[in-house]
């Protein structure tokens, strides 16, 4: 995980940020217990400050490339509008003192159990692979990717 | 028996009629089917009817009860979520991404209570990949309240409260990340239990938030609640997060005393938010636990209303991750003519996922990235350890805590659908006992203008038993639980 040098957080006071800065994006798998792993980067441009919210069209759009989500042009205001509501109602953390606290992933701060690391399940890619849309020959097929 | 009385008997008394043979498991069986053959196209709470396995389940079990060899589920129907990986049936989450999803295997649950000898009718509707209050965002269209078809009855298992309130079955399973089995079970007069984090395996449920997501019973009585905990309860070496503890006799001590228990009471709970007529039917309620010996504390749960805030970070954010898994490729719903991988994927989730998804995958993927991530996810989850604190710090002063499920009875169809923020309002009693990871209990406590209201036990982790052994006693001295709607209600 990257992450950008001049990053501060500031109250959500609507005000603009005072500065700019470029960041190197990544989105992290959080896996089951929130534990960060980087798994995709592409660079991007963003306002900072706390008030770093996408207000703007484009912020939205490049947050849906992240996801892999393609939102339509004419719904794009109403998605806009109420991710910048999600994000004010969340902002409400800020007034919140959490210095020293640790963050918690599980509710009972538990450990994952490992299993032995041995064979349980036979081979089933002919079950598995029923309810995929498309296979050929035990592959799963999909669009070509390298010329 | 009548049919009524039959598709209206709690699971023990059916129970004990079958075992007297005073009826079959096929007659039951039966009955249920006809039930939802007559009811469900007004109410659209089940979305897969097993007609035909059911039978054949249904005469296994007789088989059994002839033997001897039953045991107290034998032959009881039952209803699963739609969120509930069932081997050959199938499993769609109510969104078109899994439209044509047909698991290869059974979820834990679905495997235990079939070992149990339930008899499995069908799957119930919900809220797309279980994520709404209200069951208003399924492929399969809206459940509707049997109390008033107008109403919603609540979300995100509402097709599960809806069948077990308009009699169609007297089981049903729940999952609850937020409050989905609670806040339902308040607004469709039943009994819903969310268990510990842990207690039960979340082994083939579809998954949406894997730090908060849990099934639990959805039934008629708190007794029915035990019997059911008991058979789904307990560790599974497919899930690394069940807990390794021994699994409490819970029928065994539902008849104990409460006298001398202390029941806190959160200020927080009755806030603002809280509808008025609610309230009444909470304090109400408490008042009978104070005539059977409780006795009632005033505790704090400061964070109460950062909850909301909290959850709608950290759900959103397991959920983008969770829902990453659909991209077309190898099940799921895939796009047409695909231009390339990207287009694949892109296409294939935009057409797959409704709008809700979409909107708290967008959320999800935001408080995870790099540059918010500390200020969004991290932060979340260090309120969610002061949250657990509250709770902690409250039950060194009391046994459990008690307050309302859902600040109010089911709202109209529509009415919150155009604002999520005021949707997510109605799980704020709620989510925080998820970030917790605690067991609650919501069972009926009356009715306010026609519609049901949730009285909310919540207990210490692992200590399903005492909120069970409270809930009875309540339903011992209380009838709340017996109220039925005429299906309908107002609006026919």
């Amino acid at each position: 995980m990257t992450k950008p040098s001049s990053a501060k957080h500031s109250k959500n006071t609507g005000k603009s940020a005072s500065f700019s800065f470029v960041l190197k994006w990544e989105c992290i798998n959080v896996g089951v217990f929130g534990q960060g792993e980087s798994v995709v980067a592409s660079p991007l441009s963003f306002h900072s400050g706390y008030a770093a919210m996408p207000t703007i069209p484009t912020d939205v759009l490049s947050v849906a490339q992240l996801a892999r989500l393609r939102i339509d042009e004419a719904a794009l205001g109403d998605v806009t509008d109420r991710f910048t509501r999600t994000l004010n109602l969340v902002a409400q953390l800020e007034e919140i003192d959490t210095a020293g606290v640790i963050p918690m992933s599980n509710p009972h701060d538990m450990h994952q159990r490992l299993r032995a690391d041995s064979v349980t399940e036979g081979n089933q890619r002919e079950a598995l692979q029923q309810t995929a849309p498309a296979v050929e020959d035990g592959f799963f097929l999909v669009p070509k990717v390298i010329d | 028996m009548t049919l009524e009385s039959l598709t209206y008997a709690s699971a023990t008394e059916l129970s004990s009629g079958l075992r007297t043979a005073e009826i079959s498991a096929v007659e039951l069986t039966q009955a249920c089917i006809d039930v939802i053959a007559k009811q469900n196209p007004a109410v659209n709470a089940v979305i897969t009817l097993c007609q035909e396995s059911a039978l054949t389940e249904a005469k296994a079990a007789d088989l059994r009860l002839r033997e001897g060899s039953a045991g107290p589920l034998t032959g009881i129907p039952l209803l699963h979520k739609d969120i509930f990986c069932t081997r050959n049936v199938a499993t769609t989450c109510a969104s078109k991404m899994l439209a044509n999803f047909i698991p290869p295997y059974d979820a834990t649950v679905v495997s235990r209570l079939r070992a149990a000898g339930t008899v499995m009718l069908g799957k119930t509707n919900m809220d797309e990949f279980a994520m709404g209050s209200s069951t208003e965002t399924s492929v399969f269209g809206v459940t509707r309240n049997p109390w008033d078809l107008n109403c919603v009855p609540g979300g995100s298992s509402g097709g599960a409260a809806a069948a077990v309130a308009a009699g169609f079955t007297p089981l049903g399973t729940g999952t609850d990340t937020g409050g989905s089995i609670r806040q339902p079970a308040s607004l469709c007069g039943i009994t819903g239990l969310k268990p510990t984090y842990g207690r039960v395996s979340r082994l083939g449920i579809i998954a949406f938030a894997s730090s908060l997501d849990q099934a639990g019973p959805m039934t008629r009585t708190v007794e029915d609640a035990a019997l059911m905990l008991q058979a789904m309860s307990g560790v599974d070496a497919g899930d690394s997060t069940s807990a390794d503890l021994e699994v409490p006799d819970f029928s065994g001590g539902l008849n104990q005393p409460i006298s001398g228990l202390r029941i806190g009471i959160p200020k927080e709970y009755f806030s603002q938010n809280l509808d008025q007529r609610v309230a009444d039917k909470i304090h109400q309620a408490l008042d009978e636990l104070v005539k059977e010996g409780a006795e009632l504390v005033d505790i704090d749960l400061p964070h109460t209303e950062q909850g909301i805030a909290t959850y709608y970070i950290i759900a959103p954010a397991e959920a983008s991750t969770n829902l990453s898994r659909y991209d077309g490729v190898r099940f799921g719903h895939r796009c047409e003519s695909p231009l390339s991988l990207t287009d694949l994927y892109e296409r294939s989730r935009s057409e797959g996922f409704g709008e809700e998804v979409q909107r708290r995958i967008l959320v999800g993927t935001y408080a995870l990235s790099a540059g918010f991530y500390d200020a969004y996810f991290k932060k979340a989850q260090q309120v969610r350890r002061l949250i657990s604190e509250d709770f902690q710090k409250a039950f060194e002063h009391c046994d459990v805590i008690a307050g309302p499920a859902a600040p109010g009875p089911a709202f109209p169809l529509g009415a919150k659908s155009d604002d999520p923020l005021a949707m997510y309002l109605e799980d704020v009693y709620t989510l925080s006992v998820n970030l917790a990871g605690l067991p609650g209990l919501s069972i009926p406590a009356g009715l306010v203008d026609g519609m049901p209201v949730g009285l909310q036990l919540i207990g210490r982790s692992f200590d399903e038993a005492t909120l069970l052994r409270v809930g009875h006693r309540f339903q011992l001295c209380t009838d709340h639980h017996h109220a039925k709607p005429v299906l309908g209600g107002a609006s026919q």
